[in-house]
């Protein structure tokens, strides 16, 4: 428990940071001033660290160290993926993040089906009309729901096409195996705060054969692909982080997800109810779960379940500041307003507790038992 | 002094500085309890996280004397000054396209301007004097009604020297043209004043003053209002110019690191001064045919950047193994091209080559300043002793005037 007496269910915003994270990057600061592109020694040894974090990085998904631009995040490498290049069209999903969402003027947007998957069909049928560079960006696993595409069949078919795949990994690094080179993306971006590591560094891995230019320009670090001075605390912290992952882990955060979805599901059913949980049928991350309860709109959920003691959320933390705003992923993925408004994330990380779960489940019963009171009195008024 | 030998002293402070670890200790609650993502508006801990981030915004813009909504989280500098120059442009460009700038600022700046170039927007780079400074004469004269942005560096990163702000500030009012100034090596250095400056845009790094790297920010005046588009969208944080997850830690050592340079900079500006009074003094007393680049009087406490006659230049550097010193920008040092910033002030190819910048700060000692003074000294007066070429100025010979064989 924390200083709030409350439970912390929103690690798909971002996860408290690890320990040992914490404690790598303050190390990190107060050893010695360290300015990679410095020549003398301790610039030698920041470049030094630097260069095996990157290289455990890069061995951790898969590509060759020389794939890997360090930037201050994943929207920055969302950013960098869409924009350092003047592709003649870009195509994106229907439940893409806004950081790649509004990177673009124009996009071309291919539908998904109801359990969040893209349309394989239509996406084929986009890719025949157009010519020139294309770019096709799909978001790995979505952060509102958890769905996790094909990504090798969609790579295939837009290289059948000629265009080029980026995907947006920040909610799959650390939660499902990531080999870039399995996915055959052209490129990838990567976050760490979502599972534990520091907020202010991400990642776009691209393949060399990627025409790109940078999207911060200066001193030309990044071998010109991206200038700044480099962020070394934080670098460390990802290599940090990188240790912490541990599947056995998540399936076993899994366990509890899905049987708390069992359980909401049977109270749903008793009481007449449908259940709606979001990407339900499909491969899906293994710590979220999406429900709308209908009629109940999330915000009042929010801030009943906060008064209750838990943190959980409404779609993407970038928006939830914007009460009326439905969430394009939910939105597109039921193709229903007032269910996509009546939605709920519930996301578990590395300090979640089984009890954790139960606890919420306990919470969000007697919340639903007392807005199915609500109707029952008001229609009998 | 045993010590000191073994250890490395670093005298690199406007390359980057360490975190103080007052500023350390300021980020380690964000750290240890509050978890959330500062733009989750709907439980406490996004709340808690909210309120680290706006401490530190205030914090930050205390030290400038803006508001605190004018100051936009970016990663660092590079961003802040990219921000700056792409952003405004984007917004007015099609009414005024051009930029002055000088020759001598530093590469984010000069390359972005390079990009704004190839865009089709004109681009006027300033040649500064000898000693550094801009020439005001020159800067009005570059002037024309197209102009949208004069983007000059408060405090040079190689040479130290100050700009006159407050009159190119006053300049640019006049004339109804913005003005930018990267000020990563200014803030916690000398006092500076958005409004008494009339600094419309402002770049400001977090490890350029002890604080964490991966956070700066750009000032952006509200009143007038300059608009700025954003560069990297997405969630729209930082109201809507610059999205992305905001570290609270970052923020909140970024503001404590403004803090303390708010309250110590006087204090801290009388020791550094003594400091580098002190190592002058030494190298200039002991070693003839020693330069100062950029002018003594409007420079920062905290900086010398000197070039040594007769001696080579990497020979120079192998001699002072122990000192943590910088040969021109670091962000170009790796490659051994000598700096574009002396070239522009006028110094030979030559002198370029064997110039050396001493960045003392913070945590400089006295005997730091001693070992690396004496170190220096013993080296040039070695590498002079083998030099023909310091024989011949030492004989009367004008070695400029020699005209070499080809070979």
């Amino acid at each position: 428990m924390n200083k709030f007496d409350c439970i912390y269910l929103d690690y798909n915003a971002t996860a408290p940071i690890l320990p040992a994270v914490a404690d790598c990057m303050a190390e990190a600061m107060k050893r010695h001033p360290s300015n990679a592109s410095s020549m003398h020694r301790y610039g030698q040894q920041a470049k030094k660290l630097m260069t095996h974090s990157r290289q455990i990085l890069a061995s951790h998904i898969d590509c060759p160290p020389e794939y890997i631009i360090f930037t201050s995040g994943g929207t920055e490498a969302n950013n960098m993926a869409l924009k350092g290049y003047d592709w003649d069209h870009v195509i994106l999903s229907s439940i893409e993040h806004d950081s790649i969402f509004k990177s673009h003027l124009n996009p071309t947007l291919i539908p998904v089906d109801s359990q969040g998957l893209v349309n394989m069909e239509e996406l084929k049928k986009e890719l025949e009309k157009i010519q020139g560079k294309i770019l096709v960006s799909i978001i790995y696993a979505n952060n509102e729901t958890g769905v996790i595409q094909s990504i090798q069949k969609i790579a295939d078919i837009v290289h059948h096409y000629g265009g080029l795949l980026h995907i947006d990994a920040a909610q799959a690094l650390g939660k499902i195996p990531f080999s870039f080179k399995e996915t055959r993306a052209d490129m990838a971006t990567l976050c760490f705060h979502k599972i534990g590591g520091p907020i202010g560094v991400g990642a776009l891995v691209v393949k060399e054969s990627v025409p790109l230019s940078a999207l911060l320009n200066g001193g030309g670090q990044e071998r010109n692909r991206r200038s700044g001075t480099e962020n070394i605390p934080a670098i460390l912290g990802i290599e940090e982080t990188l240790k912490s992952i541990c599947f056995d882990e998540m399936n076993k955060r899994q366990k509890w997800h899905l049987e708390m979805e069992t359980a909401m599901e049977k109270l749903l059913k008793a009481h007449g109810d449908t259940p709606y949980i979001f990407s339900k049928q499909a491969n899906r991350l293994p710590n979220i779960t999406t429900i709308a309860l209908s009629g109940l709109e999330n915000v009042t959920q929010v801030i009943n379940l906060d008064l209750a003691g838990f943190a959980v959320s409404m779609g993407s933390a970038c928006s939830s500041g914007r009460v009326k705003k439905i969430s394009r992923p939910l939105q597109g993925i039921c193709q229903n307003d007032v269910l996509a408004q009546s939605s709920i994330r519930i996301s578990t990380g590395w300090d979640t507790k089984e009890t954790d779960l139960r606890d919420f489940f306990n919470a969000w019963k007697k919340l639903y038992l007392l807005s199915k009171k609500k109707v029952k009195d008001d229609t009998a008024a | 002094m045993t010590q000191l030998h073994k250890k490395l002293i670093y005298l690199d402070y406007q390359s980057t500085t360490p975190c103080d670890p007052r500023v350390v200790e300021a980020m380690m609650p964000c750290f240890a309890d509050i978890y959330g993502n500062p733009h989750s508006r709907n439980h406490g801990f996004g709340w808690d996280a909210e309120e680290a981030v706006e401490k530190g915004r205030q914090q930050v813009a205390d030290i400038i004397g803006a508001s605190s909504k004018e100051i936009i989280f970016t990663s660092g500098a590079t961003e802040a000054n990219n921000l700056a120059l792409k952003g405004t442009l984007d917004f007015y460009g099609d009414k005024k396209n051009h930029i002055i700038t000088c020759t001598t600022e530093h590469k984010c700046v000069l390359d972005t301007c390079r990009i704004l170039e190839q865009k089709g927007f004109k681009i006027t780079y300033l040649p500064v004097q000898k000693n550094g400074l801009v020439d005001l004469n020159k800067l009005e004269e570059a002037m024309t009604d197209k102009t949208l942005l004069v983007s000059i560096m408060a405090v040079h990163n190689e040479i130290g020297v100050i700009q006159p702000l407050k009159e190119i500030g006053a300049l640019c009012r006049k004339k109804g043209v913005f003005f930018h100034t990267d000020a990563a090596q200014a803030v916690g250095k000398i006092p500076l004043d958005v409004n008494e400056m009339n600094i419309d845009l402002m770049s400001i790094s977090g490890h350029k003053l002890y604080g964490p790297k991966g956070i700066g920010a750009l000032y952006v005046r509200r009143k007038p209002r300059v608009r700025v588009l954003a560069q990297i969208n997405g969630g729209g944080q930082e109201r809507g110019m610059r999205s992305g997850t905001l570290s609270p830690a970052l923020c909140a050592g970024f503001g404590k690191a403004c803090e303390i340079a708010q309250n110590e900079m006087a204090e801290e500006n009388k020791k550094l001064m003594d400091l580098r009074i002190r190592f002058y003094d030494k190298i200039m007393k002991s070693l003839p045919q020693v330069y100062l680049n950029g002018d003594l009087d409007q420079r920062i406490a905290g900086n010398l950047n000197l070039s040594f006659a007769h001696v080579e230049g990497e020979g120079l550097m192998m001699g002072i193994k122990d000192l943590a010193v910088s040969s021109g920008s670091a962000c170009t040092s790796a490659s051994l091209e000598p700096s574009y910033v002396l070239k522009a002030l006028g110094v030979g190819e030559d002198l370029a080559h064997t110039s050396l910048r001493i960045g003392i700060g913070r945590f400089t000692t006295k005997e730091e300043i001693d070992y690396a003074a004496d170190n220096i000294i013993k080296a040039v007066n070695k590498l002079r002793e083998m030099s023909p070429l310091w024989e011949m100025a030492q004989a009367g010979i004008d070695i400029n005037s020699i005209e070499w064989a080809g070979h």
